[in-house]
């Protein structure tokens, strides 16, 4: 019997609000623990709780950006759990209520096809402490660290559309890319700002019944989930090819052996609404204005690319896979200047330079002008691409135009018909042998007194325009 | 803590010293579920034993800047709810202070000033601070003010109710103008409003206890009328409802681990969790705990519907609001004593006529001296419209002082 694999994912996305979700507590990473906390994100009594306008405003944008519908009316519940990481006893979580249900992201399968993986819904909820297990002296001890306790965070839940690793990758990257586009988020699951869980059950392929399904956290890589799910499915098809039944529980992956292992489940209480946390309510107006403030998406915007600008279908792919780079590459491109070439030396040199010194495209390090210029100059070839690399190098922070530092580098081609000109005639008039091999029919021969030509002008001549020259020079 | 005869405070300050050291100087108690950075803040519960806050409640640092001394905090309910065994009453009757600072969720500052002789004071709903406040019901309760003398009363109220970013429920327009000019009309120009549906959960040494006090009113020149509120009932409904889910939400995060009652148990963390609750919470409490988890659980369209009926009551309290100035009625029962009540019903029978003015969220007053059963003042239970707390405060010390 073949089986398939039915998997649905949960991402939680720190969003990148200035405050927590509940405080006026800064929402940022520091090594020194409980250091940004006040009584309402250690949960003393007599806190009371404000919901950030800001993160409010981003969660909505993030669910937008994923096509999803913003409910009107939406409100928290206490997440009933015991548990140190948590020492009021209750997480605030939207679960009866969530901000936003419906959306989409496709995907590309594993043999091209385009995927639709549904989102099932999108809610608000803080953030737990951390746990830190260390020992003092034999003893083992467990600390917590409330930094990043009340931090502001969206849980995603997709559909169980997903059938394999490779599908359930290439939906964290899409998402990923489309939730950057939207701004309010980092996205990245090595720092901690994306984390996913997987639930995979499998069932006879085309049946509608499944058998019992297996949640797996602790994946820190978009890699390592697709790793855990294929080794999960795996797993749980041996078992019931031997006969054995697969039980609901949680497992780990253990990145090291690339297994996953049982894990001891902890006590979850019920949800229940919370009456002291405020409704939120977003009315269409409100919803319309946050719509607005959202970008092109990536797919769009790639589409754009091809049409408007004649880039190829992976070039445009590749401009479009983040804002900032696309935001630059237009930038750039709207500078008269050829947009493949752009996209080529964008994605090729440029954008691999600047990651190399730990600079992003944004800041100003390499300007859309001064990338123009460059550009400019390759594409009426004053500078070769050997020249243009070390332009590119010297550009960084300089100030500098691409055509200022051509001329101080004396990089600049001679491309002046009159001095190729006279070039070629004292090459011509040293070498009278070659000339002669020429008007006989040898194509060597041109090529070795271009090759003189430029030796003679310290490779400054336009090969090309040489080439041109000499054959309009020898014509019958 | 010092519990000696002599000592009737739970908690005393050790920087400052018993004893009122002039009439003028406001000598100030708290009930403990006010946080006082340092001071323990248990709110009479094993559940948040040894609990010591790190800051002042904004109204704290409020009262201390408008010159009260805070000699201490007195014995309170468990977590507020009711006044069941306080002894704050005692401390003001015995002028061991004259002031007492708590909170007001279903009536408990006017019933301790009733059963003081004293005045007590529930702003509006939305215009103090809660930061810090160690509240049961996060929608009905409000701090609370008694005082020996109105004057002190007007000004710790003015101190008090001032705005703090921090607390997310408070109102900013229309705000009462504390220390603005006196704004008590000329009694001919005042009309306060009898609810026969309230009246008629008196019992006859009550009706002719509040009939008299309503004599001397009309008889100072007040008009005064009877206006129908036929859903009264719903007040007390809404009330117990959605103040037992509050209730429960509010005492879901005490589990006795970073403070409070912990429990030995041999078992794994979650049965310490479960036991620890199980033990810290009084027989009282949890009963009330029990009914608000069930609707929370089992029956949470009942709350929404509480909720519903609520907004219900604002609305037509506003339209009555409108056509008189203040609601008067007795503050307590003769036959209910409040500091007595020993199950939920007996303490919503006990704060049945003062329990409105936290469902609607209006100003509400006990004026001592004015309704007395035999040797029992049940207080003049003045209630004012919405953000009207200066008219009612103005009112009263002009024309209900040193009766
Ligand atoms: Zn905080």
């Amino acid at each position: 019997m073949s089986y398939e694999a039915v998997i649905g994912l949960e991402i939680h996305v720190q969003l990148n609000s200035p405050t927590k979700l509940f405080c006026n507590c800064a929402n940022a990473f520091t090594e020194k623990a409980n250091v940004h906390i006040c009584p309402t994100c250690i949960w003393l009594p007599g806190a009371v709780v404000q919901l950030s306008a800001d993160a409010l405003e981003k969660a909505a944008l993030t669910c937008l950006a994923l096509g999803c519908d913003i409910s009107e009316k939406s409100a928290f519940d206490q997440k009933v759990y015991y548990y140190p990481d948590l020492p009021k006893g209750f997480q605030l979580s939207q679960h009866h209520r969530p901000l936003a249900t419906g959306g989409w992201v496709d995907i590309a399968s594993e043999d091209g096809s385009k995927r639709r993986i549904r989102i099932h819904h999108i809610h608000m909820e803080e953030d737990v402490a951390r746990l830190v297990h260390e020992t003092e002296g034999r003893r083992r001890i467990g600390l917590v660290d409330f930094n990043r306790a009340g931090a502001p965070l969206v849980e995603i839940v997709t559909g169980p559309d997903i059938r394999n690793g490779h599908d359930a990758m290439a939906f964290l990257r899409a998402l990923r890319t489309r939730i950057r586009y939207a701004k309010t988020a980092e996205c990245s699951m090595e720092s901690g700002t994306m984390r996913c869980d997987a639930n995979i059950s499998i069932r006879p392929a085309g049946s509608e019944q499944f058998f019992s399904k297996v949640e797996v956290k602790n994946m820190n890589s978009v890699r390592a989930v697709g790793n855990a799910v294929a080794y999960e499915i795996s797993r749980q098809q041996k078992l019931i090819e031997s006969g054995e039944a697969v039980v609901t529980h949680t497992r780990l992956w253990d990145p090291d052996k690339n297994v996953t292992t049982p894990m001891r489940d902890k006590f979850e209480g019920p949800c229940i609404p919370d009456p002291a946390v405020a409704e939120i309510r977003m009315d269409e107006k409100r919803i319309e204005a946050l719509r607005k403030q959202l970008p092109e998406m990536p797919s769009a915007k790639k589409d754009r690319f091809v049409r408007d600008h004649g880039l190829g279908g992976e070039e445009a792919s590749l401009m479009s896979a983040e804002r900032d780079v696309a935001d630059y590459f237009e930038a750039v491109a709207e500078k008269n200047v050829n947009a493949r070439l752009a996209a080529q030396w964008i994605s090729g040199r440029l954008y691999p330079f600047l990651k190399e010194k730990n600079r992003e495209i944004d800041d100003g390090a390499i300007t859309a002008e001064q990338a123009a210029g460059l550009l400019g100059l390759l594409e009426d070839e004053s500078v070769n691409a050997k020249q243009g690399r070390e332009i590119l190098a010297l550009l960084i922070d300089s100030g500098k135009s691409a055509s200022e530092i051509a001329d101080e580098k004396g990089f600049r081609q001679i491309t002046s018909r009159d001095e190729l000109s006279a070039l070629l005639d004292a090459v011509m008039a040293e070498n009278p042998d070659a000339v002669a091999n020429l008007r006989a029919g040898k194509k060597q021969a041109s090529g070795f007194i271009i090759g003189q030509a430029m030796q003679k002008s310290g490779g400054k001549a336009n090969p090309k325009m040489l080439s041109e020259l000499l054959a309009e020079k020898n014509k019958p | 803590m010092n519990d000696k005869s002599d000592n009737l405070l739970w908690y005393a300050n050790p920087d400052s010293p018993e004893g009122i050291n002039a009439p003028d100087e406001i000598t100030a108690v708290l009930r403990p579920n006010l946080s006082v950075a340092g001071w323990p803040a248990e709110a009479g519960s094993k559940a948040l034993e040894n609990y010591r806050p790190p800051e002042d409640a904004a109204v704290v640092a409020h009262a201390g800047k408008a010159g009260a001394r805070l000699i201490g905090m007195s014995r309170m309910s468990e977590l507020g709810f009711g006044i069941t065994g306080e002894n704050a009453p005692r401390l003001l009757s015995e002028n061991r202070c004259n002031v007492f600072l708590g909170t007001d969720g279903m009536g408990e500052a006017r019933h301790t000033a009733a059963l003081a002789g004293a005045w007590g004071f529930k702003p509006s709903f939305g215009i103090a601070s809660t930061t810090g406040v160690i509240r049961l019901f996060s929608s009905l309760e409000t701090i609370g003010i008694v005082a020996a003398a109105p004057s002190h009363l007007k000004a710790l109220a003015g101190a008090l109710c001032r705005k703090d970013e921090f607390d997310f429920s408070m109102l900013h327009d229309g705000l009462p103008d504390f220390f603005g000019p006196g704004k008590a009309a000329p009694p001919d120009e005042v009309r306060i409003g009898i609810l026969p549906e309230q009246i008629d959960l008196l019992d006859e040494s009550d009706k002719n206890a509040f009939e008299s006090a309503v004599a001397g009113l009309v008889g100072k020149g007040f008009r005064v009328e009877p206006v129908s509120f036929p859903e009264y009932g719903n007040f007390q409904l809404v009330h117990h409802v959605m103040g037992a889910v509050e209730a429960f939400s509010s005492a879901g995060k005490y589990d006795g681990v970073r403070y409070g009652h912990r429990a030995k148990t041999a078992g794994n963390w979650n049965e310490m969790y479960l036991e620890s609750r199980r033990e810290a919470f009084g027989a009282l409490v949890k009963s009330f705990l029990f009914q608000g988890a069930w609707f929370q659980f089992k029956n949470y369209p009942a709350f929404e519907h509480a909720a519903r009926l609520r907004a219900g009551l604002i609305e037509q309290t506003r339209e009555l609001m409108g056509r008189v100035d203040f609601i008067a009625s007795p503050v307590r029962r003769g036959d209910r004593d409040a500091s007595a009540a020993i199950n939920v019903d007996d303490v919503y029978g006990a704060f049945a006529l003062t329990i409105p003015a936290n469902v609607a969220g209006l100003p509400s007053l006990c004026v001592p001296g004015l309704v007395s059963r035999g040797d029992t003042d049940l207080g003049l239970q003045l209630t004012g419209g919405h953000l009207k707390d200066d008219q009612l405060l103005d009112f009263a010390a002009t024309h209900l002082a040193g009766a």
